[in-house]
């Protein structure tokens, strides 16, 4: 659809990278076809699929619904590094997908007066970091809503342990349980980072195709309360986005490498105003100047968003307009960061941060499947 | 079976790693190269992260920058000695630039790997065609040779075999111990023993005592997290760092030239490379190229974890104290 006019406007200006811009239109390409292609999801026969008497894990009734009683075997189960059934699996990733279809793309939260709400950033395939949050906040319920905003996979090698969960948890919760798009949920990223593996080597090839067209759905944006932005990356390189414009943007699709829904999943604050290139590549920088007149114009107090590892697994920017939560401690098992998580209530939006250190996980590596030696260094 | 076999053979893995993220970065465009994909054959290529393709782009541009340097201040009269070649292409990449002449270039690897890279040479017109045969008919078992490019099987760490044959190359008047001389070793050294390492470098200071200089790129500040994991991983896909010992520091890596008879050292980290060295567009460009850095703070670590090090004896007053980045 969209993919032709960038192309072009590329090719004139990289004249001479002309080779470089066949590769990446090649690339678009490829994506463009797995958009358009057939729905894997109706490729997929539960009736099909049995439960061997062997299988001791949590089971889902005939109607496929979770319930609290699965969830709450199914954490303990996986804990213990054991596989969901692919037939339930496969359901609970079916339902979530009919339930995606139907969100718009920035979803409003209302947080009634003195209840509580938990924003939680990356995750990165680190059950055990999750179970943790769980531990010290509560788990989810009516009662303790949560919104994860993204990069619930990758790097980290429990990616399939936590998606599912997050997923349960959606289904079980659907109006007390929020799931933002990172840019992590995409081919790309999970081609090189690990999920891709993951989930081929886990369950099957298939799995991933639709786990690829599940995170299409995503929403990309959340506002809480009328008062608080959340994405996964930032804002914008024009100043007169609004609300309307983001619930406007057409998102099912792989991320693009231009417009509000790159910007929204890549982008970084910077600390001097105005706006530069990010240092990423993709997205830009923002500086507090651009915050403020976007919350001017929306009519907010502050954005939340994620996308940045921090030492102390949160960070305010733009005289705390701009807040960053980064829920994945030790990240890569290197890093040495702490997590940490945002709670708020729906009177008053003054955020309060928790931060964690790192628990112990079995000795799975970071990026375990992504099989290649050179995931380690260069040899 | 042969444990010596054993263990080469983990350490001949690493070439195949390398070759496959370099062929990757290359199809991606981060830099060209028609040579290696010829070595090397086609691959189904799994998509690597651009931290990996970065890492290679820098030792690639770094070594070839510091090469160029060096047969310009020797005016073409040098020769370069590639230590753990691998299926390195640099070779057919100086002979490719007019002014990159130099008199002769030695490959050296374990006699598996020189077999495999001299047989394509010898099968493949296209790599054949680029090297001058002379009329020496030196037959060098599991090598190759040319007029001006010869592949050497040796075991570095084995200096007596490594001396032989470097003998040989000398008798035949193909080197010349007194001419200058730059060593190259990209991720070889870690792979050895220290007690091997320093006896490597010392040999090859007295040996080529009158001018040479020996560039190494390898790992740096390894005694952290990042280090202990890196060491725990290879391990378990039995590669083992065992060098590691002078991979410490920048001190580290300098003071082993120190106490084989080379008179100046330097180091820097591929973060400094990459952060002073490194001309910003093309800085753009290659971090454009697969889709944006995921996370900068990875890269960084990654990159502060290799380096670039270099030590010389220049007794002639060459000038080797200009072979720098500035």
């Amino acid at each position: 659809v969209t993919k032709a006019c960038p192309n072009d406007k590329d090719a004139t200006m990289k004249y001479e990278e002309c080779k470089k811009v066949v590769t990446r239109i090649r690339f678009e390409k490829a994506i463009a076809v797995d958009e358009s292609s057939k729905s894997v999801a109706n490729q997929i026969e539960i009736n099909t699929m049995t439960v061997e008497k062997e299988y001791d894990g949590p089971h889902l009734d005939v109607d496929g619904l979770v319930t609290k009683e699965f969830i709450y075997a199914l954490l303990p189960y996986f804990e213990s590094q054991k596989k969901l059934h692919k037939k339930y699996a496969y359901q609970i990733i079916l339902q979530i997908l009919t339930l995606l279809k139907s969100l718009p793309t920035l979803i409003d939260i209302t947080v009634p007066k003195k209840h509580k709400f938990t924003i939680c950033g990356d995750v990165h395939g680190q059950f055990y970091d999750l179970l943790n949050i769980f531990a010290l906040n509560g788990p989810p319920s009516e009662d303790n809503p949560y919104l994860f905003n993204g990069d619930f996979v990758d790097r980290g090698s429990f990616s399939v342990e936590c998606i599912l969960t997050l997923f349960g948890f959606k289904l079980l919760y659907p109006n007390h349980f929020f799931l933002a798009r990172g840019n992590h949920e995409s081919l790309t990223m999970n081609q090189m980072y690990g999920f891709e593996g993951e989930v081929k080597a886990k369950y099957t090839a298939q799995m991933f195709q639709l786990f690829t067209e599940v995170f299409n759905y995503l929403p990309l944006s959340h506002c809480i309360n009328n008062k608080v932005l959340v994405m996964h990356g930032g804002l914008f390189s024009k100043d007169d986005v609004t609300l309307k414009d983001i619930r406007a943007i057409d998102r099912v699709k792989q991320p693009p490498e231009e417009g509000l829904m790159s910007e929204i999943l890549w982008s970084d604050p910077q600390p001097q105003a105005g706006r530069s290139e990010s240092k990423r590549g993709v997205g830009l920088q923002f500086g507090p100047d651009v915050t403020e007149r976007f919350l001017k114009l929306n009519n907010l107090e502050y954005v939340v968003r994620s996308h940045e590892v921090k030492q102390e697994g949160y960070e305010l920017a733009h005289n705390g307009k701009c807040i960053t939560v980064f829920s994945a401690p030790n990240y890569c098992d290197t890093m040495g960061n702490k997590g940490a998580y945002i709670t708020i209530t729906g009177d008053d939006v003054r955020p309060k941060f928790t931060s964690y250190t790192a628990v112990p996980h079995p000795a799975v590596r970071p990026m375990m499947y992504a099989n290649q030696l050179s995931m380690f260094g260069l040899m | 079976m042969d444990k010596r076999a054993v263990d080469n053979s983990n350490i001949i893995e690493t070439n195949n790693d390398a070759c496959h993220c370099k062929l990757y970065a290359i199809e991606r465009g981060y830099w060209n190269d028609p040579y290696l994909k010829i070595l090397v054959g086609s691959t189904q290529q799994e998509r690597r992260t651009p931290e990996i393709s970065l890492g290679y782009y820098v030792r690639v541009h770094g070594v070839r920058y510091l090469i160029e340097k060096f047969i310009k201040l020797t005016n073409n009269d040098c020769q370069i000695i590639n230590l753990g070649c691998g299926f390195d292409t640099t070779v057919f990449y100086l002979l490719d630039n007019e002014n990159l002449r130099f008199k002769h270039f030695v490959d050296i690897d374990f006699e598996e790997i020189t077999e495999l890279k001299s047989n394509k040479i010898h099968r493949l017109s296209s790599l054949r065609n680029k090297l001058p045969m002379d009329n020496k008919s030196l037959k060098i078992p599991c090598g190759f040779h040319s007029s001006l490019y010869t592949i050497l099987p040796a075991d570095l760490r084995n200096t007596t075999q490594l001396d032989n044959q470097l003998k040989l190359l000398a008798t035949n008047s193909i080197i010349d111990f007194t001419k200058p001389t730059l060593f190259l070793s990209e991720c070889v050294l870690i792979y050895m023993s220290n007690e091997h390492s320093l006896n490597l470098l010392k040999y090859l200071s007295q040996t080529f005592s009158q001018c040479c200089l020996f560039l190494n790129f390898e790992q740096i500040n390894m005694n952290d997290r990042f280090g202990e994991i890196m060491f725990e991983n290879l391990k378990q896909r039995s590669c083992h760092l065992i060098g590691m010992e002078s991979c410490q520091s920048l001190n580290s890596q300098c003071e082993r030239y120190k106490n084989t008879n080379y008179t100046s050292s330097f180091c820097l980290t591929l973060n400094e490379y990459y952060k002073k060295y490194l001309n910003i567009n093309e800085k753009r460009r290659i971090e454009r190229i697969d889709g944006g850095l995921d996370e900068k703070e990875l890269l960084e670590q990654l990159f502060e974890h290799y380096c670039f090090s270099w030590a010389y004896r220049d007794e002639n007053n060459l000038g080797l104290n200009k072979i720098t980045f500035e």
